[in-house]
């Protein structure tokens, strides 16, 4: 008999698909933006999630703008990479015992992803910060960042407790 | 002696303490900047940004100010609640057999939270910039998107292997 988790695992594996698939399209957009944007600036603009302001900095100083689309499209990339991670992760999981330390150390890496998403935001927001001094362009909540720490932290506390269960586990074995 | 681990968690359990209360101390200032602000809509004291964003709705618009404050401390609340499960799940950690349903179920309900947080937020957000158009000198919201809800939704996917981890043990103990 299957568990409602067992549904649950089933449904967010597909969800993560949907996410990783969601997210590759907003990167490979942004990449194919920058190419077209080399030829037809004026149709670059109006790619799906790429801010129009953006391209107002285009004209103002292509090297900022080559800059700030380097760090949008890495953090896009690496949300569309943790998506994908964690599809990947759910779809080796239908092991017999869930609690091993390679598992813990994929929870582990999650939390590094997120935390690295962090980083890139902050970067991100400092560089576009300096640039609105410059420049007037308003470009503010560009990066969103504050959540990806909170989660990067809550995500690493869950994978030490399984890391820990699992040290508990096997000592447990030992002993038997 | 302890593993690395161990002395992780002895670590993360201070961090979560620690904004544990600081996240009850946000709520306090919530309540706080809401009553001083309902009873005293002239003063001047500012105990955070949102009471700035929000003192010029008090006089003309009691209904909406109170609305968009019940949205700011239900978020603030929840924030309470997650972290006292986290720090619920750190403290009972340190028994024998970590793989338990009790730590599973308090998993999931992190997942849960913050989910709410993320429903919670964009219902605001939403209200916010409905506000925005209808009444001069309220900002817009804090563009609350599903990014947040993909990664509350990552601590969510963790909590249900975790959970179906635990059935998949209490399965086998019991064939056993």
């Amino acid at each position: 008999m299957k568990t409602q988790t067992q549904t649950i695992l089933v449904v967010v594996k597909y969800l993560a698909l949907i996410g990783a698939i969601g997210f590759s399209i907003e990167c490979g957009s942004q990449i194919i933006s920058v190419i077209v944007s080399y030829f037809k600036p004026e149709v670059a603009s109006k790619f799906y999630k790429i801010s129009p302001k953006l391209y107002e900095l285009r004209s103002f100083d292509i090297r900022y703008f080559g800059f700030a689309m380097a760090l949008t499209i890495w953090f896009s990339a690496t949300k569309a990479y943790i998506w994908y991670y964690i599809f990947d992760f759910l779809n080796k999981l239908s092991l017999k015992n869930p609690f091993t330390v390679e598992i813990a150390t994929k929870v582990q890496k999650i939390s590094y992803f997120l935390f690295e998403l962090w980083v890139v935001a902050v970067i991100g927001n400092e560089f576009i910060g300096f640039v609105s001094k410059e420049s007037s362009i308003d470009l503010v909540n560009h990066f969103n960042h504050e959540e990806y720490f909170f989660m990067a932290g809550i995500v690493y506390i869950i994978s030490q407790i399984f890391k820990r269960g699992v040290e508990i586990q096997e000592e447990n074995e030992l002993t038997v | 002696m302890q593993t690395q681990t161990q002395k992780i968690l002895d670590f993360l359990r201070i961090v979560a303490w620690i904004a544990f209360i600081g996240s009850i101390i946000l709520f306090m200032i919530n309540i706080a900047t809401f009553i001083v602000g309902f009873l005293a809509p002239d003063s001047k004291m500012t105990f955070s940004e949102t009471n700035i964003k929000l003192s010029g709705l008090r006089k003309e618009h009691l209904k909406e100010y109170i609305f968009a404050f019940s949205f700011l401390l239900t978020v603030a609340f929840l924030n309470v609640q997650v972290w006292k499960n986290v720090r619920d799940v750190l403290q009972k950690i340190s028994l024998e057999s970590p793989f338990s349903m009790e730590i599973a179920k308090i998993l999931e309900k992190i997942g849960y939270y913050l989910i709410s947080i993320w429903a919670v937020g964009f219902l605001a957000d939403g209200y916010f910039d409905y506000l925005a158009k209808r009444i001069e000198g309220v900002e817009r919201g804090m563009d609350i998107d599903f990014n947040y809800l993909f990664v509350a939704g990552i601590v969510y996917i963790i909590s249900q292997i975790f959970k179906r981890g635990v059935e998949l043990q209490e399965e086998s103990d019991l064939t056993v």
